[in-house]
Parts: C-alpha cells; sequence; structure tokens
C-alpha cells in the first residue's frame, strides 16, 4: 500500500545572528524519518520540548524545516510555491490542543466553519450552509449550532466544533496536536470515540500529537516517541509499550500512572530533568538519566535501527 | 481508633449569579486523619478545589459558606482573619497546580522559603534562610545553597513545584493541602514530585489532601479517596476499596473512561455534560447521565455508613 505521508530526515535548527551577539542556535527537531499509511493513525508521544509540536507544525510546513522533505501524496511540500500549498493544504487540517485560543470568539460557529470553504473553493456563507449543517450533525452538534458563538460552548463542544472546521474540506490527513489534553476523561472519551468514528467514516488518517501514553496506547496504529528533538524508538503502539527496547520508553512507561490499585507501586523514577535543547548532552541525549548508559553513550549518538521490519529503536544498550 | 484530624461536616459554598445563589458544593462531609494521604478526586466543576480552599477559609467575601470545618478545636469556618492568619501557612499549609503563578517572580527562593519562618516562628532572617538551607536539602533540591540566590524563572517546573513544597513545609504544618501539584508536570518529573511527597508525608507524620482529576494518580498515591460530583461528595473510602470495587455508577463510569497505558480496551464515555451550576438538577446531581436512574433520585440521595459509603439510591447499604 502506498504511504500517504512520507517524512525524510526532517530537522528544524531555530537560531539567530544579530549585530553584536553570540549567534545561538536551537536544534528542535533532528533528523526525523516516518511514514503515515491512509487510513492510519500514527501517534507522537513525548515531554515537553522534544519536538513533538515543532514536528507537527514542519509538517504542514506552518513553519519551515531547515532539513528534510515531507511527501504528501508524492508531492514535496516543502518544495512548493505559495499557491501550490495553499492548494494542497486543504487536503491537511489541524486540530489545536485549546478550543478556547483556537476558536474566534467574536464570530459565529457558522462563519467559523464556512471561512475554508470561502478559502479554498469560493463558496458563500448561504451555499455552504448545508455542507454546515452536516458536518455540525457528523460530530455530534444540533444544527443550531451555527448561529451561536463560541463562549456558549463547553470546552468538549468545542472540540467538537474545531473537529468540525477541520473536517469541513474533506481532509486527508488530520494533524491534532494535544487535541484531547484540555478536556476531562470522561469528555475526552466521547472526543476520541468520535474521532475513531469519523476515520472508519472518511478513511482518513491521523498524526496524533500527544504526551499521555494511555491515549497513544487506546488510539494509535504506530508511535513515535521523541526525546529531545529525535525519534528514540518507533513501532506498532502494542508491541512497543509490552517490550519497550529504549530505555526512555520503559521510564516513560512506567512513570504513567494506572488507575489500577492492583498496579499501585513507587512509579519508577527517572532522575534528573529534561535537558535544554539549547545545550544538549554530547553522545546519546538520553545518557544523563539512563540507567543502562555506559561510556559510548556519552560520546557517540545511536542512530535508529531496525530490530524487525516494523521496530526501529536508537540505543547502543536497548533493554532486552 | 485514631481520632480525626480535621473533620468537615456538612460544608456548601454558595456563590451569587445572577442574584440567585447557586450551591457549589452542596454539603460535603469527610475526615481528614493524621499521616494520611486523602485524595479528593473529580472533573473540572466538581467543587474540589474551592472545598479545598474552605478548609483554610480562602475563599472570598462573595462565596457563603455553610457547615463546619473542625481543627483542632476550633471552626475554622467562624474564626476571624486574625485567627486564621496563625493557622494558614503554619499548620495548614497549601500548594498549588502552577508553580511559577504562585511564586513571587521578583524574590529570592531562599527569601520566599524564609518568609513563613520570619512570620510564624518570629526567626530572624539569618536563622531562617539557613533553615531554607534544609529545606531545600528535604525537597532534594541539588546545589541547595546556589539555589538560595536564585529567582523562580531560573528554575524548572520540577524544580518550582519542589520549592512550593519547600515552602509549605517550612513550619512543619499538621495538613499540606496540594492542588493538583503535579498536572502542569511531565510523567518522569510528576513521579519524581509524588514520591516525594510520599516520602515527606511519612518522614514528618503529615497528612496530605491531594486534589486531583487523575485516577492514575489516586491509584498510587491515596490512602483513602473522596469522588466528587458537581458539588457532592458521591462515594468515598479506602483507595483499595474504591478501585476494586467502585460502587456509585459515576465513580464506576469515570474508571471506564480513563486510558490506559497498559492495555487497549473499548473506552465507553459518559454520555451528556457536566451539569452548570445555575442549573443543577433537583435531588441526585448525576441523575441526567446515569443509567441506573430511579424514581427515588429526585431526592437527594445521603451517604450511607461504614468506611466505604456511597450516595446512591440504587445501591443498598455498603460496608
Amino acid at each position: 500500500m502506498k504511504d500517504l505521508l512520507v517524512v525524510e530526515g526532517l530537522g528544524k535548527t531555530f537560531g539567530s545572528k544579530k549585530f553584536l551577539q553570540a549567534e545561538y542556535a536551537v536544534t528542535a527537531l533532528r533528523n526525523v524519518s516516518f511514514t503515515l499509511g491512509k487510513g492510519e493513525t500514527v501517534g507522537v508521544v513525548g515531554e515537553s520540548g522534544c519536538g513533538k509540536s515543532t514536528l507537527a507544525r514542519c509538517v504542514l510546513d506552518l513553519i519551515e524545516p531547515t532539513t528534510g522533505s515531507v511527501l504528501f501524496d508524492d508531492t514535496d511540500l516543502t518544495k512548493l510555491d505559495a499557491k501550490a500549498k495553499r492548494d494542497i493544504r486543504s487536503r491537511i487540517q489541524m486540530i489545536f490542543q485549546d478550543p478556547y485560543s483556537s476558536l474566534n470568539g467574536k464570530r459565529t460557529i457558522g462563519k467559523t466553519l464556512a471561512e475554508p470553504l470561502w478559502v479554498h473553493e469560493g463558496v458563500k456563507y448561504k451555499e455552504a450552509l448545508p455542507r454546515i449543517h452536516a458536518v455540525l450533525k457528523e460530530v455530534g452538534l444540533p444544527v443550531s449550532a451555527a448561529d451561536k458563538y463560541p463562549h456558549e460552548f463547553s470546552g468538549g463542544q468545542r472540540q467538537r466544533i474545531a473537529i468540525a472546521r477541520a473536517l469541513i474540506l474533506e481532509p486527508e490527513l488530520i494533524i491534532a496536536d494535544e487535541a484531547v489534553s484540555a478536556l476531562d476523561v470522561s469528555v475526552q472519551a466521547q472526543v476520541l470515540l468520535l474521532m475513531n468514528s469519523i476515520q472508519k467514516e472518511h478513511g482518513l488518517s491521523y498524526l496524533f500529537i500527544t504526551h499521555d501514553l494511555g491515549v497513544v496506547r487506546n488510539f494509535c496504529d504506530r508511535v513515535l516517541v521523541m526525546y529531545l528533538g529525535s525519534v528514540v524508538e518507533s513501532g506498532p503502539v502494542a508491541e512497543l509499550l509490552t517490550n519497550p527496547k529504549h530505555p526512555y520508553t520503559k521510564s516513560l512507561r512506567d512513570a504513567a500512572p494506572i488507575p489500577d490499585i492492583s498496579r499501585r507501586q513507587s512509579l519508577a523514577l527517572l532522575e534528573g530533568e529534561i535537558p535544554s535543547p539549547a545545550n544538549p548532552p554530547s553522545g546519546c541525549a538520553f545518557h544523563p538519566r539512563c540507567p543502562r548508559a555506559t561510556d559510548i553513550c556519552r560520546s557517540e549518538a545511536p542512530t535508529l535501527q531496525s530490530s524487525d521490519d516494523q521496530r526501529m529503536f536508537a540505543c547502543h544498550n536497548p533493554e532486552p | 481508633m485514631t481520632s480525626p484530624l480535621m473533620q468537615v461536616e456538612d460544608l456548601s459554598i454558595s456563590f451569587k449569579i445572577n442574584d440567585k445563589w447557586c450551591r457549589a458544593v452542596n454539603g460535603v462531609t469527610f475526615d481528614i486523619m493524621p499521616n494520611e494521604t486523602l485524595c479528593i478526586v473529580g472533573e473540572s466543576g466538581c467543587g474540589k478545589s474551592i472545598t479545598a480552599m474552605s478548609l483554610m477559609k480562602l475563599l472570598p467575601d462573595t462565596a457563603r459558606l455553610g457547615g463546619h470545618v473542625r481543627f483542632g478545636g476550633q471552626d475554622i469556618l467562624s474564626l476571624k482573619e486574625r485567627e486564621l492568619e496563625e493557622i494558614r501557612g503554619s499548620r495548614i499549609a497549601m500548594i498549588f497546580q502552577e508553580p511559577m503563578t504562585s511564586l513571587n517572580p521578583v524574590l529570592t527562593v531562599g527569601e520566599q522559603i524564609a518568609e513563613p519562618l520570619v512570620l510564624h516562628k518570629g526567626m530572624g532572617w539569618s536563622e531562617a534562610k539557613k533553615e531554607a538551607r534544609n529545606l531545600l536539602d528535604l525537597v532534594r533540591i541539588p546545589d541547595a545553597q546556589k539555589r538560595l540566590g536564585q529567582y523562580p524563572h531560573e528554575l524548572s517546573g520540577g524544580m518550582r513545584q519542589r520549592v512550593m513544597i519547600a515552602i509549605g513545609l517550612a513550619c512543619r504544618p499538621q495538613i499540606l493541602i496540594a492542588d493538583e501539584p503535579t498536572t502542569a508536570l511531565d510523567v518522569t518529573i510528576q513521579a519524581q514530585v509524588l514520591a516525594l511527597l510520599e516520602d515527606i508525608r511519612k518522614e514528618q507524620e503529615l497528612s496530605i489532601v491531594m486534589i486531583t482529576h487523575d485516577l492514575g494518580v489516586v491509584a498510587n498515591v491515596a490512602d483513602r479517596v473522596a469522588v466528587m460530583y458537581a458539588g457532592d461528595v458521591v462515594e468515598t473510602g479506602p483507595v483499595a476499596s474504591i478501585f476494586d470495587s467502585p460502587s456509585h455508577p459515576y465513580t464506576q463510569a469515570l474508571l471506564r473512561t480513563v486510558p490506559r497505558a497498559d492495555a487497549a480496551f473499548e473506552l465507553s464515555p459518559i454520555e451528556g455534560q457536566v451539569p452548570s451550576i445555575q442549573k443543577m438538577p433537583e435531588g441526585c446531581r448525576f441523575a441526567p447521565r446515569c443509567k441506573e436512574e430511579t424514581s427515588k433520585c429526585n431526592v437527594t440521595p445521603k451517604l450511607s455508613p461504614g468506611a466505604h459509603s456511597v450516595a446512591c439510591w440504587a445501591r443498598g447499604d455498603i460496608q
């Protein structure tokens, strides 16, 4: 099967060189490669500063990657001119974390949903109404929502509106950046199930950015685990979480508290904190916190290797 | 049988909205025992944070309080500001979710930890600064001497929360109220802070009231649990009993909505929304979303007696 999205060697360095000031550079993303099939959900998981949101924005070319390519349906997004880029963006949509700041408070929901149709297809509001009503129904909101404003809705309902806005152009790929993180668990489950049923209905793909391994386990097919700008491990979700190869994946899994009293334990402790991307450690970025670190880890950065055709990890001393 | 350190009896908290008094907390009762961690768990708007605030009478004057919070032979709710000042930060301390907004950005870490010692213990500043150093060691901040002179913006989120804990512990309180102390932290840092709180609780024989929305955290740190929904405690009991045999339909449903990292299963969401404070249903506030609603549910159910108790008409006695 052909992949919908092929990301190769993607890197992003933020930096500046000002007059009379030392040049500084922060590498937020380092040589990230992955593929995403049609109808597939790939999760990207990691802690603050691991580059997962930068990855999402680079894929959409919202920020320009420094190196690498993003092939969407065989077209390299990084090489397109503005017009072509705009056209292809109607096929990739994004949902953000905070439904309070991602919806325009001065516009009715109907106007918000009509905008992508006007921008990409030149459809006027009145003609767009049937499609707006259809998409509202699809995300489980009443048609009357079109005449209301964002403040009249709860967080979960607003996230449904954000999903409707992403869905109205019938995209092939939706990038969800912590789309359910701000929601209460009972509402989070509603939104996840909705996203699942939309996927089945439309056959679209998700790139799902999250910090929550529980969500990954229950929602994604494959997952990339990131640490300080690099992918440290990737593979099918169940296998990767049952038998993690990279010590960071294992620590992340064991630190996630599980609501089950029989699993009560002192949550496995990872020493230290996430290093600053402006001043990354030598060798493997994880070595100062790693219980399995040896000399080679301090001097040489490991490269991604595959244990079988599905799984990859970057570690000199992988878990057994 | 040890007697409770604090008894909360029929606590109610109302706010005036559009000229109408709305009960945000609807008469909750629970005890805090010595040397235990009590977790108050619930979703947004269930009243868990204002319940915690009222334990120190920290709510604004616009809130109308009812019931009693008994602590050390006094009723906190009937104390005057000056009497409260002797308790706050000294015998009961509180830490918050976002350490960046609760620390003062223009004072050094050392000054902020020393301040309660000067105010409550009558220490001089130099003595208090020495004690502040010990407190930083207690919360396992490396390089304590250097950290004392730093400002909050120079610390990471996890370090800031450790500083908050050091301030909270400065006067050796009997109760530490922690309102979502790890919610803003990454999971590996959250695990460190939770382990730290647990160790300190054992060392100092302290009681911790932890407010959280995260059932995973509850399962890992609580001794006892109170589950809140829309201003009511709907179920309370020992942590093992709550997770092994949840009884209230809300607790049962809530446990089925949490995605777990160790297993994939069919998530079953709770249909509908938490009711708005201005339109609370009569009787059991969970009834409109409940699959086991009965004809009795238009009357508010009381918590059943016993260690594991539940407020639900569809449940018989539970012990």
